[in-house]
Formats: C-alpha cells, structure tokens, sequence
C-alpha cells in the first residue's frame, strides 16, 4: 500500500506541473487585458501600458512563467490583480462556503441518489421503477441555474420561505449561513442525484442477477439482508466511482450556482477572474481545484481496497 | 361531550403552526422584520479596490460618493456649485489661475479638520494617478496652500474642463487627509468628509458604510448632487448581485431595497407590484457605433457617412431597449435641458439604405468585411450590434459581426488592424472634452485638422459663455467627419421598495437623503 501511495503521489505531481502548465498557457494566451478592464473603457492606450509595466505584465512570457512555478513551488499562488492581495488568503476566505456548498450538493446526491436508485432496481418493471427513470432522466437534464432560477421564483419570491441570494447579514452565525445554502445545494445536487440514481441502478440489476443472490434468496434469507447485505455491498464500488466523479464535479457546478445565487465562494471568484483576466487569480483557483479533484480520486481509489477485501494494492 | 383530539389531527395542527412559524424563524422572515436602519443595494457586481481615483468605474463612483466628496459637484443641468469648495474659483483673466476657497469646519471621518493642504495633496495624487487628471495636470506649473483654507492652482496655459473634471466624481480628485493622499500606493485608509463612512469591504460580498454623526452639510437646499446631505439610515450596504433576474428577485423578496441595471424582461416583471416602485435614472447612456478612422475601411470618410445613413436608429433603439420610455432619438451629443443641447444634427437617423448604397459606391467600396465588435455581455450593445448589422447588410455593406466577451474588446480595439467599428455605451459627463471619443488617443481615433483646432480653442476658452457656442462648431464637425454614429439614448432602470424615499437617481444613484420606511 505504501508503494502504491507513493507511486500515486509522484503522479500527482507529473500531473499538477501539467495543469500548472495548461493553465498558464491558456490563462496568458486568451485575449484580453487586465489592465484595460482595471482601468475602464475611458482609458487610453498609454495608460494601460503604464499600468502593464506596473504590474509587471509586460515581462517576456518565459519569465512569467518561471515566476509563476517558482512561486508554485514555494506554495504561494502570487498577487491577484484586482484584489491586490494574496491569491491564497483570496481563496482560502472563500473555501469555506464552497466547501459547505458542495458538501451540502454531494450529501443530497448520495442520500437522494442511492436509495433510490436501488429502490428502482429492486423494483425493476414496476411504475415506480418507469416513474424514477423518467425522473431521473429529466433531473439530468435540467441545468443547474434553471433550478436554481426556479427555486427562487417560489421558495424565496412568493412564499418569501428562504432568502435569494448572498450568504447572510454580517454576524450570522452558521446556521443563518446554512439556510443560504439550502436553495443552492438543491440546484447543484439534484442533476448529480439523477446521475447517481441510474449508476446505482444499473450496478444493481447487474449484481441481482448473480448466482450468488439467487442462492441468498433460495436460503430463505430476509429480503432487506439480500439487498443491503449481499447484492448493494457488491455494488457499490461501481457506485463509489460514480460518486467520487459526481462529487469532483460538483466543483465545476459550483461556478454557475454561485453566480445565480450571489455566493462569495471560490466559483464567483474563478468567474470574476475569468472576466476580469486576473491571471493568477485564474492559475491559483484551476490548480487548487485540479489538486482536490486528484485527490479526491486518489481518496476512491483507495477506498476500494476498504470496501472491496479483494482489492491489493 | 368533548373527545380527545386524535394524535392525527394533533400532528396536523402542529405542523401548520411550525409552518406558520417558519418564516419567522428563517433569517429571510427576520430580515422583513428588521428595522428601518439598513439600506441593502444590489449591484451588478464587486467593485473591486474602493481607490476612485485611478478608475472611472460607475458601480465605484456609485459607492465611493457617499464617503468621499469632490471640491465641486453638477447639478442636473450640468451647471457646477459648490460643494467642499466655499464657492465657485476666481480664475485669472488669462485661464491660467485659480484660487479656490474651501468650506470652513468640514470634519474628516477621523476626526481631523479638511485644510487646503490636504486638498493640494488629494489633487496632485489625482493628478498622478487618475486617467481625467493626467491632461490638466501636464499643464500644471503649481498647486500650493496659500492660507489654510484657500488652494490656488497655476497652468502653464488655460485649461477651461479644469473646474468641470473637479466637480466629476468618476476618476476624480476625492478629497482625503494628507496623511492619506501622499501615503505609498495602493490606498489602504478611506478616511473622506462624506456623509457615510466605510465600515467594511469585503470582495464578493459586500461594501458597508455607516452614518458618520458628524458630517457638515453643504448649504442650501438639495437637489440633485447639489445641496443638502443627510444620512438618514445607520447603515447602506452594496450586495454584489450580478445575475440581473436575481437581482429583480432579490427586489421582489423584499432582501434588496434597491436593484438596477435590469433587462427589459426584469424590468416588465416589477410592474403593478404593490411594494415596488420602478424608474430610470435621470441621465441616459449614449448608445455609440465607433468606427476606425484610422485604418481600414472605416478610415474613408464616404463609408462612415453611408454607415450613418444605413442605420435606423429607432428600429435599433427599439431592439435595444424595448418600451419606447426606455429610450430618446437624440441626435444632439447632449440632452435638451443642459447649456450644451444642440438639436442640428444632419444626417442622424436616416435609414437610408439607397442613399447608403450611392455613397458606397461614390467610396468605392468592394464588399471587403467590415469588423464589428460586440459583447452578449452587454445586452443592449448586443442587440445594437445586431440591428445595424442588418441596417448596414442592407445598404450592401458586408459585415463581419465578432462576439466576444468585454475584456477583449477592450484589448483588441486599442489595435487599429484588428477591428472597423464597435458598439459601446457612454456615460453622461458634464464637461464635453471628457467624451472619450473627442480624445484623438482613443479608440477610433478622430483627429482632423478641423476638429483639433475647434477642440484646441474649446479647451483654452475661459468664458463659459463663449465656450458654448465652440462646443456647437464641435458638434458640428462631428457631423462633419461622421467619426462615429451617436445612435440615441438609453435609460439604465431601476426597481426600488416603497418604503424608500428621498433617492436621487442620478447617473450614480445617490442615497443620501434617503430614509427607509418600517
């Protein structure tokens, strides 16, 4: 196993300098200029190159590019140009509401998702199955700032039950801040639940029809110890990939949620970002969403060998 | 005889009680609990580093003016008065001197006392670092304290936009502590003379300033920007808020107070609503079509002229903005009621595509692509975009319509070899020099003979009576040359809570003066 960490762990590192890589190349090759969309439309071409130099814009390329894994290394994600603070503090003040967030969106996936998904399969055939697929099916389908447009029109506007936006007056505490999250959450979880319900569900049908479950069921053995016990154990380590996928998009989904909904979180600031080309803003907030996403996947892979005793790594 | 209630019907009654009590209990019941003492504003997004001076953000000059004021201020007829300034500047016979006496007794926010030295410093950090102060300040020869509360400014040569961009809070000189004003770079203290005082930026979430107790008002009776300040709430909050449906949501859930910058369809849905009132703000935008008189095909003055009759600027209006009260046909650069008001304006709104058609051929036009900028991320730039695209397509010209999203626009339009015309919105600004488009450095690049001479003797011309008639050869020059389309004017909506009252909505809606009904 600790072979198994380690050789996973110098992967991630390959991977990160790639991303690093991409993300620089891409942030820089964009067009569009910071120091334009700082100053506003009134300005001229001199005073946009005199703000260049002052933020250092106008270095050759490759020497941005060196200062920017050089700072990389040393853990720091450099300046934001708007902001003119650190990237890191800008990101780690915003972590915590999308960490909620997506927390939140990925619990209502899973405890949405997986029952019902085995539900349906137990159920194959029958109208509750045919009524979960056409559900599920049109759930994943729906884009999430639909929902979430929606919810609002109803849970906020007229019956006035949750608030619309932002993420509550200055010193509320966390619960006031929860309920912020209620409406989002519901918007970015429920197109992941309907991918988790028919993932659960076809891993299901799949399992039930094993030898193994016909002998369980021939034994007499309670049909809740079948299902939970014998055919869902078997499962879930095809649910648990989809999960962990579901979950490390969630971050992605994040982005348009927090837009709609106001949110101060990492997404918002990755969209300002974007339009404002504030470009280390933009390489910080893509690396350390890569790196979770890496180790999140890490973090299923190793689940399996907790879940599945067949798995040695 | 009484029965029992059923533990049904008892589980019933309890659970429409705690349903009842729900919203009481959410932070959305307490917040239309609240009590009167805080303005919530949304706006169209974050305003980034509160410094207004380097800036000629709208949303930062929307928010900054409550904490931060100017020497001068405009009316709504563009006249200047007063407003840290005792009175309006003795200026030399020859343009070249100022003297500016300044209000006695204005406290700052940190308990000092506003003196003509912290004015010198506020000015020649405007002067250094703001894109409206750079021109004047080329011309500066010295700006010195003469007494404690007179400021006298010396140029090199006149300079007659000098006490307009003083009085234009929008990259404009704000008026801070010494302290503060020659402080290293970036400023990191607020400290102003405003009626509101900042309490706390937070990026992304929200700006909040608080009544300051003891602010000094300017004399006189309020109107518009001009005259009396009160802060009649204890605090005023900007909630960034850019998705415009959330917005009128916000409004219509009674979290916001305040929401603007709406989409028609936004807009229409706060109609007829009991608690909510709706408007536009005083000042309309200018909707432009900017073309290269720099290099290509733009740069002939017969293509410009048949672009200016193709189009129909009602149709694009009308595309633009909707409902005809949301917007003007005005050919006149600036609106009836100002001294500037010019109502000659040949060649505006002809949708004339034959005529447009003879002077493309007088131009001997060849059908070569006509690149036109344009961003969805504006909504009524887009639909601009569009209509003349089909106004122009029809008089024969061939037009390349290149979407992109705003912060390339504004990269790839300081290139002449990258672009033929783009659509973008101006600001009302009361001193016309300001208008970008009359800067031959911006984008566009109109710089005849003809216009740099009238523009030179409008700027050096002393005598705001003698400036007047110069600003008409101007305009009409710029009739002339056709260096850009002025396609009409739109107003900027706005939705707002009755229980507001006392607003101003100005160009920058001002909230003080504004009281907020239980």
């Amino acid at each position: 196993m600790t072979h198994y960490l380690l050789r996973r762990l110098a992967g991630m590192i390959v991977v990160m300098f790639l991303v690093a890589t991409i993300v620089f190349v891409i942030s820089h090759v964009i067009p569009g200029d910071p120091a334009a969309v700082m100053l506003g439309p009134a300005a001229t071409a001199a005073d946009i190159a005199a703000l260049r130099a002052r933020l250092g814009l106008d270095a050759p390329l490759s020497v941005q590019y060196v200062e920017f894994l050089h700072s990389v290394l040393r853990l720091r994600l450099g300046e934001s140009i708007f902001l003119g603070r650190s990237v890191t503090e800008a990101l780690a003040e915003r972590a915590p509401l999308t960490l909620q967030l997506t927390v939140l969106a990925a619990g209502l996936a899973v405890l949405i998702g997986v029952p019902v998904g085995v539900l349906s399969a137990v159920k194959r055939g029958s109208l509750l199955d045919q009524a979960v697929t056409a559900i599920s099916m049109a759930a994943a389908s729906l884009p999430s700032f639909w929902i979430g447009l929606t919810l609002i029109e109803y849970f906020a506007v007229h019956w006035h039950l949750l608030p619309v936006a932002g993420y509550g007056p200055p010193g509320a505490g966390f619960v006031v801040h929860l309920t912020y999250l209620i409406m989002p959450a519901i918007a970015l979880g429920i197109p992941s639940s309907a991918l988790i319900v028919r993932f659960t569900r076809t891993s299901m049908l799949d399992v039930l029809q094993e030898d193994y479950v016909r002998t369980a069921r021939a034994k007499g053995l309670a049909p809740r110890t079948v299902i939970f016990k014998h055919a869902f154990r078997n499962a879930r380590t095809s649910v648990l990939t989809v999960v962990g996928l579901t979950v490390a998009g969630l971050l992605g989904g994040a982005i348009v949620t927090e837009t709609v909904f106001a949110l101060p979180g990492v997404g918002n600031l990755v969209v300002s970002a974007v339009l404002r080309r504030d470009y280390p803003v933009i390489q910080g907030a893509l690396l350390v969403i890569s790196g979770v996403y890496v180790l999140i996947n890490l973090g299923i892979d190793l689940l399996y060998a907790v879940l599945d005793p067949r798995v040695r790594y | 005889m009484d029965r029992p209630i059923s533990s049904t019907r008892r589980n019933v009654l309890l659970g429409a009680a705690a349903s009842a009590a729900l919203p009481a209990l959410l932070p959305i019941g307490r917040a239309r609990a609240q009590s009167s003492s805080v303005l919530n504003i949304a706006t169209t997004g974050d305003p980034g580093p509160l410094d207004p001076t380097p800036v000629t953000s709208d949303l930062l000059s929307e928010i900054t003016q409550l904490f931060y004021e100017t020497l001068y201020i405009f009316a709504p007829d563009f006249s200047i008065s007063p407003l840290l300034a005792a009175s309006l500047p003795d200026i030399s016979e020859d343009g070249k001197r100022y003297v500016i006496k300044l209000r006695r007794g204005v406290p700052f926010h940190d308990g000092s006392t506003m003196n003509a030295d912290d004015v010198a410093a506020s000015l020649q950090r405007w002067g250094r670092l703001s894109p409206r102060g750079r021109t004047p300040w080329a011309y500066l020869d010295s700006i010195s304290a003469t007494d404690p509360l007179t400021v006298q400014i010396v140029l090199k040569q006149p300079y007659s936009p000098l006490v307009n961009l003083l009085a234009f809070p929008n990259g404009s000189p704000q008026i801070m502590p010494k302290r503060v004003a020659t402080a290293p770079d970036p400023l990191k203290d607020f400290t102003g003379t405003g009626p509101f005082k900042l309490i706390e930026y937070k990026p992304d979430t929200w700006v909040r300033v608080g009544k300051f107790a003891q602010y000094v008002s300017p004399p006189g009776p309020a109107n518009g920007y001009v005259g009396r300040r009160q802060a009649l709430v204890d605090e005023v909050r900007f909630l960034p808020s850019p998705n415009p449906t959330t917005r009128a949501d916000g409004l219509l859930a009674g979290q916001y107070h305040w929401a603007d910058n709406l989409t028609p369809e936004s807009y229409n849905r706060l109609q007829g609503k009991p608690d909510i009132q709706r408007g536009v703000l005083t000042a309309a935008l200018w909707v432009l079509f900017i073309m290269n008189n720099k290099k290509g095909v733009m740069s002939n003055v017969l293509v410009r002229r048949a672009a200016q009759a193709a189009i129909n600027c009602s149709d694009v209006l009308e595309a633009a903005f909707g409902d005809k009260s949301l917007w003007t046909l005005q050919g006149s650069i600036y609106p009836q009621g100002t001294a500037w008001y010019d109502p000659d304006a040949p060649g505006y709104n002809q949708g004339n595509s034959d005529k447009a058609a003879a002077l493309l051929k007088q131009a001997g036009y060849n059908g070569e692509p006509i690149r036109v900028l344009t961003s969805v991320q504006y909504d009524y730039q887009y639909k601009t975009a569009q209509v003349i695209q089909a106004n122009m397509t029809d008089a024969g010209f061939k037009i390349d319509l290149v979407v992109t999203d705003w912060a390339t626009i504004l990269q790839r339009r300081q290139n002449p070899d990258l672009w033929d015309a783009f659509v973008t919105g101006h600001g009302v600004v009361p001193e016309p020099s300001s208008i970008t488009i009359f800067n031959p450095s911006y984008p566009g690049w109109w710089d005849t003979p003809a216009k740099h001479a009238l523009l030179d003797a409008f700027t050096t011309e002393s005598d705001p009576a003698k400036r007047v008639p110069l600003w008409h050869k101007l305009q009409a020059q710029f009739y002339i040359d056709v260096p850009t389309v002025k396609v009409g004017a739109g107003y900027t909506t706005f939705g707002a809570s009755k229980r507001m009252s006392g607003y101003y909505p100005g160009i920058w809606p001002a909230f003080w003066n504004t009281k907020l009904s239980v």
